[in-house]
């Protein structure tokens, strides 16, 4: 009777001293996951998500301070990869929070400045010094930094509307 | 003039799950009536008690999910009510046919989320439960009141289902199936017992005890005939379970007459033919496919045959054909269609120019 | 004996062809204005080149291709331009796409120069694309992009099944134009040099196969037809040895008419997973886009006209019209005498995948065959409840899928298990919802996975084309702050230079 409570005492204190001894050891010291979903991320550094840059966006996703779906760029898409990622379940927002914008330009107000291609990460406004701006739609994120950097509040996002191109089929409400 | 937002297709055959089970009730119709007049009139009390009690399970679970009411349309408590009546014996108490009628739809049912979600099908759920847990009750078959000539008035009748009036000597008997087994056990060869005992007309028209709706194998036949003519079941499911059972059954006859019976026997007694026809051909606890149908159907047949002959029970429809319900998952998992244009690994198909 | 390859699945809907197919093709009146979509086909829609107030002539070039799959559009009435902007269009959405507006003023004709059969395939295949042609049976795939992959192909195949129920426009069209049928088939046979030709035809079409055999023989000349065996055929196919040519009499069952199955039951070959059905060296085209074929290459007329069937019970005498593109539905729908009040569901194309139009304004178009308007008896009115696993679905799915399965995951938002039961060979023929006995929007469910999967995978296209993009970015800006720093740090080095003279 009183040999195995022994023996089995003696098992779990070395085993447990073993562990503990190992993750001394063998610490990591950064989170490689950091890393993987920072490559995951636009890398755009567009800040929509309300941290600096996707670098620190990618750590606070790993350590759960920011939900999954946090980077509009990336949309549902890279939510979902990244709930995979990090196995964590998925709260998918409406669909009204996620419609996709585009900036515009308003002829009339534009000095042609430059000042909002300069901070467009993505290169999606075109136009020369005090030449008139045009927007790329399709490489605009709509992240909104060209309308906190133009001086003549003359850039507004739109939603993109949806076309017969683009329409889907809704979900079907019955049973 | 138009409404919001309809898809495509705009047509539809206009087959309701209504419909089918209707259709169902219909099938069990004429094996219902000949039940009735050989058992009198405890057998129809029996069969509504159970009916009522599985349809207010049905409500009172409707209510509880806080679905609409409207659900009962689709008639599928009144059907599974009815089944498993037909499956029990014909005078079985009233509390029987309650807890029979509340577990099929309750535990059998209603638990996995309502129609089309349960994995077992409810009938012979409630009715395996019953055979174990109330033994005696679920083996006491009355004879045909034609045979015993004890035909209970009125008072009686309420007496036998819902009171607690004995049945006087000599109305009950064993089913033939029942029987066999005993007497296999005191020595009997089978050549015997089937040369004295079992008859193929008996058996046919139903004049020996047994369930309820099982006993007349023409009338089953019938109702089944026409659950394929209206197009609610296919022929493969009753065809392949009939046979995976009578076929080992004829085999093993052949080379061990003494020991076995034979084809006649074992497809026309007992509830084979019921259970190939009503029960195993249950939509939602039947595979899809048609590959699949046909292992599942092998299988309830075959592993009935086996319960009827080295299992202790009598009579294994129930049991078989729930094993067979566990594996219907796994069997559609596997057995799907080939898909157009893919092999058998659904792959795509290689381009080649033919 | 020999017996035609079997689809798999199918169902047979009520034909309902009775309606509409006793009487001859009417010619549509000419309407006051037509509303021409840019958007007609697949591919990029068409960029105008007419401005508003140009006068135009039936025929003329009004929209040229926006892309290499994409097709010319013309003018089907001549008049003036008064609008190139937003209109209703015949699409499941109910939303408005670019249209070009047109006033009619007349019927002034502008003809491309007429070919022959002698005009090289590479001039046939132009003068396809030149015409605007594109698959008039529903799918509206430009013509010419077809005929391109000509050295591929060894078997053409005319599909004039029409399983469609109440549609009769092919059958109509067999019973009256067969010589033109004919005449189209020999200038794709002078583009393709296949080695077969089989028109399918569905056996419920007696009187138009009866005219088309007629017409065959006649123009086969006097050596008499046989019956041969060109792939499994059935001994119902007539082998017409001078034109090369058999016509199939296939059973009748819905959907045999689709792409995919009419070559599985014509010649037993089934067309890879997502490919094009030249991967494995056939063409199939619609039997009325043959005949348009016949008008572009010997006429000179380009496609701005086509047979519609105008049905249903809501309309008092359906039957068949030769419209103009760009005619409102609602013209058409008033010529054939229909009841505004009992239609109860508009329907553009046929019962099966025809979509529900919300407005009679939207306009013919080039893949539009029927128009349907059905009374409230005619639409199935139960609602739906859960699925009871019956397989029924199973059984009818022409494609070998389970239905009941990638309805079930796309209900949860599972739609990588959706794909796994085979969502994305689905062809949406509809005949699992047709056969439901819980009546679920089976289609639906599949149409708007379908949807998902497309946004998903634009999303990644999209989320790849901006790190792309800031990537760009950032080497850039790199490059210039080196650049910069460079030119600094080489002024510095001057000015010291200049600053410490030896």
């Amino acid at each position: 009777m009183v040999a195995p409570i022994v023996v089995l005492y003696l098992m779990g204190l070395i085993l447990g001293f073993l562990l503990a001894y190992a993750a001394k050891v063998f610490k990591v010291e950064s989170n490689p996951i950091v890393k993987e979903v920072e490559e995951m991320l636009p890398n755009t550094h567009c800040g929509q998500c309300g941290f600096a840059g996707c670098g620190a966006a990618a750590e606070a996703i790993v350590d759960g301070k920011a939900d999954p779906t946090c980077c509009p760029p990336g949309g549902n898409g890279l939510a979902v990869k990244l709930a995979e990622k990090l196995g964590i379940s998925l709260q998918l927002g409406d669909d009204a929070e996620n419609i996709p914008a585009f900036a515009i330009i308003n002829s009339d107000l534009c000095t042609g400045c430059t000042r909002c291609s300069k901070v467009c990460p993505t290169d999606a406004i075109v136009g020369a010094n005090k030449q008139i701006h045009g927007v790329i739609r399709k490489a605009c994120t709509g992240c909104t930094a060209c309308e906190t950097a133009c001086p003549e509040d003359c850039i507004t996002m739109q939603p993109d509307p949806t076309t017969v191109a683009t329409w889907t089929w809704p979900q079907p409400s019955a049973a | 003039m138009q409404e919001t937002l309809a898809c495509s297709p705009h047509a539809h055959n206009s087959m309701t799950v209504r419909r089918i089970m209707l259709n169902v009730c219909l099938a069990l119709l004429p094996c219902t009536a000949w039940g009735i007049y050989s058992y009198g009139l405890p057998a129809l009390l029996m069969l509504l008690t159970t009916v009522f009690a599985a349809v207010a399970t049905e409500a009172f679970c409707l209510k509880l999910l806080k679905q609409p009411l409207t659900r009962l349309q689709d008639s599928s408590a009144v059907l599974t009510g009815w089944l498993l009546a037909l499956s029990l014996p014909p005078w079985a108490p009233w509390w029987i046919a309650v807890v029979g009628g509340f577990f099929a739809i309750a535990i059998g049912k209603q638990i996995y989320g309502g129609i089309g979600q349960n994995l077992f099908n409810p009938a012979m759920l409630a009715r395996v439960a019953l055979l174990i847990s109330f033994p005696l009750q679920m083996t006491t078959w009355p004879l045909p009141t034609f045979v015993s000539g004890y035909s209970p008035g009125i008072f009686e009748s309420f007496g036998i289902i819902f009171g607690n009036t004995a049945l006087p000597d000599g109305v009950t008997g064993p089913t033939i199936l029942g029987n066999f087994n005993t007497e296999a056990s005191l020595g009997t060869s089978a050549t015997d017992f089937f040369a004295s005992s079992f008859s193929l007309k008996d058996s046919f028209f139903g004049t020996t005890p047994g369930s309820l709706g099982e006993t007349s194998a023409l009338l089953v036949l019938l109702g089944g005939i026409w659950l394929i003519v209206s197009r609610v079941i296919t022929w493969h499911i009753p065809v392949i379970m009939t046979l995976s059972a009578g076929v080992p059954a004829l085999l093993l006859s052949l080379f061990l007459p003494e020991k076995f019976l034979g084809f006649n026997f074992h497809v026309f007694s007992g509830g084979l033919l019921f259970g190939a026809f009503f029960i195993a051909t249950d939509l939602v606890t039947s595979p899809a496919s048609k590959v699949g149908q046909i292992i599942y159907a092998f299988g309830c047949g075959f592993i009935d045959f086996i319960i009827r002959v080295w299992a202790g029970f009598p009579e294994g429809i129930g049991f078989s054909v729930l094993f067979m319900n566990a594996l219907t998952p796994l069997i559609d998992l596997y057995c799907r269609p080939k898909i157009y244009g893919r092999n058998l690994n659904r792959q795509p198909m290689k381009k080649n120019l033919v | 004996m020999f017996s035609f390859a079997k689809i798999k699945g199918g169902i047979h809907p009520d034909e309902n062809k009775h309606l509409s197919n006793h009487k001859p093709i009417a010619k549509a009146l000419l309407p006051d204005h037509v509303i021409i979509p840019l958007s007609q086909h697949l591919g990029a829609p068409a960029n105008p080149i007419v401005k508003v107030g140009d006068s135009v002539k039936t025929g003329q070039v009004i929209a040229e291709a926006g892309g290499f799959v994409s097709a010319y559009i013309h003018s089907s009435v001549s008049g003036e331009v008064k609008d190139i902007g937003e209109y209703p269009v015949p699409h499941a959405s109910g939303l408005k796409n670019l249209c070009i507006k047109i006033k009619r003023h007349g019927d002034e004709w502008h003809y491309l120069p007429r070919l022959s059969l002698e005009s090289s395939a590479d001039i046939l295949i132009e003068r396809l694309r030149e015409a605007g042609l594109t698959g008039m049976g529903g799918a509206s795939f430009p013509s010419n992009i077809k005929y391109l992959a000509k050295d591929k192909i060894h078997t053409l195949i005319v599909n004039a099944a029409e399983c469609e129920p109440y549609i009769t426009a092919d059958d109509m069209l067999m019973r009256e134009r067969a010589e033109q049928i004919i005449s189209g088939i020999k200038i794709a046979q002078k583009i393709l040099k296949p080695k077969s030709v089989i028109i399918g035809v569905e056996d419920n079409k007696t009187e138009a196969i009866k005219i088309l055999k007629k017409a065959l023989a006649k123009e086969n000349g006097d050596k008499s037809s046989g019956i041969r065996r060109v792939w499994p055929l059935a001994n119902s196919t007539t082998f017409y040895e001078n034109l090369q040519i058999s016509l199939a009499v296939v059973p009748t069952k819905y959907p045999t008419g689709g792409e995919k199955q009419l070559i599985q039951v014509l010649t037993g070959v089934e067309v890879p997973s997502g490919e094009l059905p030249s991967s494995v060296g056939f063409l199939c085209q619609n039997i009325a886009t043959v005949a348009a074929i016949s008008d572009a290459v010997l006429e000179g007329m380009p496609l701005v006209k086509r047979i519609v069937t105008v049905t249903g019970r809501a309309v008092n005498s359906p039957g068949n019209f030769e419209a103009r593109l760009g005619t409102p539905l609602s013209e058409l729908l008033d010529q054939a005498g229909a009841d505004q009040d009992k239609v109860s569901r508009l329907i553009a194309g046929g019962p099966m995948m025809g979509q529900v139009m919300k407005t009679t304004d939207v306009p013919l178009v080039k893949g539009c065959g029927g128009i349907l308007a059905l009374n409230e008896q005619e639409i199935p009115q139960a609602e739906s409840s859960p699925c009871v696993k019956c397989g029924k679905c199973v059984n009818a799915c022409p494609m070998g899928l389970v239905p009941l399965e990638m309805a079930r995951h796309t209900k949860y938002k599972d739609y990588d298990g959706a794909v796994d039961f085979g969502l994305t060979d689905c062809i949406l023929c509809g005949s699992c919802a047709y056969v439901c006995p819980s009546h679920l929007p089976l289609v639906q469910y599949f149409q708007f996975a379908k949807g998902e999967l497309k946004k998903q995978s634009d999303q990644d296209r999209r989320l790849d084309y901006t790190r792309q993009l800031s990537e760009v970015k950032r080497a850039r800006l790199k490059k210039e702050a080196d650049a910069k720093a460079a030119a600094k740090a080489a002024k510095a080095k001057k000015r010291k230079r200049t600053t410490n003279p030896a």
